[in-house]
């Protein structure tokens, strides 16, 4: 394969893994395709995994099955999703509720409408203290304090008593990673968690992040739009696409030998010096409605190469150790992995 | 809340009641004719006419006699009922606990038994409880009170003898004495209060599980009772408190019908024996009374709110 050797500094494809998800499938109970269908990955311990695909790919429904917080009309068809030796579709409510929060911490997207409005951001770091660690008010909350001095916020000890609507966008994200890392977990679940943040804030998040990932050896799975941030912070990345996964690889060689005519597509919507916040317009046409999926590859109503082999079903195909791609052509060499795919 | 916020309230209130006042004042001066004659009724000689108007005060211009009205007000003075002869505060002093009593347990009863059922209706959406306290719920607001009270009396205190059908003991009586003759009443009083708030808290119960911060809570390991108390309940009771301080009013006035069913002399039937004998100013004492206690309800109801909202504290 013409797949270039590992990279220094990315991820072995040996190392152990943490959270791996296999074969999710995911419906509305209908006898519509799923929309979330076979999904594969692992985050290896202490590793940042990338979570990327267009609006509508199923990504954030991956990372709610995983915290078993699906929407009521989503329906688990299939699959595992083994965290530390604990499978979570079937380990029972209980179970769950001692891994939310406590070993597995999550971000979501917009902190104004994901932090409680009517309990001061203290109260709400301090909560995963108290549930997990069964902590009294005041040992939580001393906790908490901590915790806010740690995610950069200024004043720690008056700010535990205020609400979210006092605070800017970026320190409400700030408080919601101190609530997420709390319960002292081993992976965060970090859904889009700049994407409602200006730019110089992004940055910023993006740092402690960084900094945080560092010093607690966190795993993180980050589902993002923006490939500025998977090249800077990932070390794998997983690329979906109406569902299914079509390419998996680490970050560098993602970037240097994309192996699906998506990955391609997406990388070259966006030059690298620009970060675009909307990278992903200059691919012709949209996700096609979780109703309408066609058949074969769900890329190939879009894909400059579709070829009449695109309409069977895909296999996934193993290029180099960790890359994956679900091309037919690619794996049969009709195309040639590289930007120009 | 701000101490600021409390007064601005208050002094919202407090124009209210200004202007519940004139209103009341016009209420004499707007009657269409002499209102004297219209109150000593056709069979009445001159003499009574005229004391009538000496009584009212109506020889006087008429700002000088809405400045000696507000005068004898501020004094705590509504003046006399024309027929008792009795001072108009008297009057209302006397027949004003058992109104409240009933309204304030119609208020406890609503709260209770509406929030509770909407709670656990919002929580088991589309199960059959939900389903049940929707179907209650609509029939308990299209239930007239009155005829729930007749219903009441008839099934817990003439077929059964549990309670006493009619009459009110004062609460120094005993606790016991005043609750069992206005558990009925009370009930029937707010029972479609009752349905109102269990239709909203329903709604608003859904409105907040679907919230993205009750999904984050989730994701802390917040569950059950634990996730109930400190985010749902707060969240859900905001529009809720709104419903029940538009409900305070509805209730007070309400009362008058369970009164009159249930053989009570409360405000309600003072009331409505004013009405009918044309009393002015004890009709004007009811109307003045009644403004202060809405006025109340609702600054309370808007003191709860501050405190449940922390985004109005600062507003
Ligand atoms: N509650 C729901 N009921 C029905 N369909 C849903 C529900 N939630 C999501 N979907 C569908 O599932 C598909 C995947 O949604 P998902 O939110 O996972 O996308 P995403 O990749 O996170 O997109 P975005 O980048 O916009 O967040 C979408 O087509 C969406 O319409
Ligand atoms: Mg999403």
């Amino acid at each position: 394969m013409t797949a270039a050797p590992l990279a220094t500094g990315t991820a072995p494809a040996t190392a152990e893994a943490l959270l791996s998800v296999r074969g999710l499938t995911l419906d509305l109970g209908t006898t519509q395709p799923g929309l979330v269908q076979d999904v594969e990955f692992t985050v290896p311990k202490g590793r940042s995994v990338a979570l990327i695909g267009e609006s509508g790919c199923g990504k954030t429904l991956t990372a709610m099955a995983i915290l078993g917080l699906l929407p009521r009309a989503v329906r688990v068809v299939s699959g595992e999703i083994d965290f530390a030796g604990t499978d979570l579709l079937t380990c029972g409510p209980r179970e769950l509720r001692r891994i939310r929060g406590g070993p597995v911490g999550a971000v979501f997207q917009e902190p104004m409408s994901s932090l409680d409005p009517t309990m001061t951001v203290g109260d709400q770091i301090a909560e995963a203290r108290r549930i997990h660690f069964k902590e009294g008010r005041r040992t939580a909350r001393e906790h908490a304090r901590g915790l806010l001095d740690r995610v950069g916020i200024p004043d720690a000890k008056r700010r535990l008593d205020s609400y979210p609507h006092e605070m800017s966008g970026g320190m409400q994200q700030r408080v919601m990673i101190a609530a997420a890392i709390a319960g002292e977990p081993r992976l965060v679940l970090a859904d889009e968690p700049t994407t409602a943040l200006d730019v110089t804030i992004q940055a910023e998040i993006l740092e402690l992040l960084r900094d945080l990932r560092r010093d607690l050896g966190l795993a993180v799975l980050l589902v993002t739009h923006d490939l500025g941030v998977v090249a800077d912070f990932c070390d794998e990345v997983v690329v979906m696409y109406a569902g299914h996964v079509v390419e998996k690889a680490p970050v560098r060689e993602a970037f240097r030998t994309p192996a699906h005519p998506y990955t391609s597509a997406l990388l070259g919507s966006v030059p690298r010096s620009d970060r675009a916040r909307t990278p992903l317009e200059v691919i012709g046409g949209r996700v096609p409605p979780a109703g309408s999926f066609p058949g074969g590859c769900r890329f190939r109503p879009r894909c400059r190469h579709a070829a009449a082999s695109c309409g069977e079903p895909q296999a996934d195909t193993v290029l180099a150790a960790g890359h994956h791609t679900c091309c037919g052509r690619v794996a049969a060499g009709d195309l040639t992995p590289g930007r120009e795919l | 809340m701000t101490a600021g916020m409390v007064l601005r309230r208050l002094a919202a209130g407090v124009l209210v009641l200004w202007l519940v006042s004139v209103l009341t004042f016009l209420l004499v001066q707007l009657t269409p004719g002499d209102p004297a004659e219209l109150i000593a009724g056709e069979n009445a000689t001159v003499e009574d006419v005229a004391r009538i108007r000496e009584q009212l005060g109506l020889n006087a211009p008429v700002v000088e006699q809405y400045l000696r009205w507000c005068g004898d007000l501020l004094r705590g003075d509504l003046g006399d009922s024309l027929f008792s002869g009795r001072s108009v505060a008297e009057t209302i002093a006397q027949a004003a606990p058992a109104t409240l009593s009933i309204t304030g347990l119609a208020i406890a009863v609503a709260v209770v038994v509406g929030v509770g059922a909407g709670l656990v209706a919002g929580l088991k959406q589309g199960s059959w409880v939900d389903r049940a306290v929707s179907t209650v719920a609509t029939l308990g607001i299209a239930m007239p009170s009155f005829w729930v009270a007749m219903l009441l009396i008839s099934a817990f205190a003439l077929s059964n003898r549990w309670l006493p059908a009619t009459g009110y003991a004062p609460l120094r009586e005993g606790l016991w004495p005043w609750l069992s003759h206005l558990i009925l009443p009370a009930t029937a009083l707010g029972l479609a209060t009752a349905a109102e708030l269990a239709r909203h808290t329903r709604g608003s119960v859904c409105d907040v599980l679907v919230r993205p911060y009750i999904r984050t809570a989730r994701a802390r390991g917040a569950s059950g009772f634990w996730l109930v108390r400190r985010h749902l309940l707060r969240n859900a009771a905001i529009p809720v408190v709104t419903v029940l301080g538009l409900q305070a009013g509805r209730l007070l006035g309400g009362s008058i019908v369970v009164e009159v069913v249930a053989g009570i002399t409360g405000l309600g039937t003072t009331a409505i024996n004013a009405v009918l004998q044309r009393d002015y100013p004890v009709i004007q004492g009811y109307v003045l009374f009644s403004a202060v206690i809405v006025v109340l309800v609702n600054l309370a109801v808007d003191l709860t709110y501050g405190w449940i909202n922390p985004k109005v504290r600062v507003a």
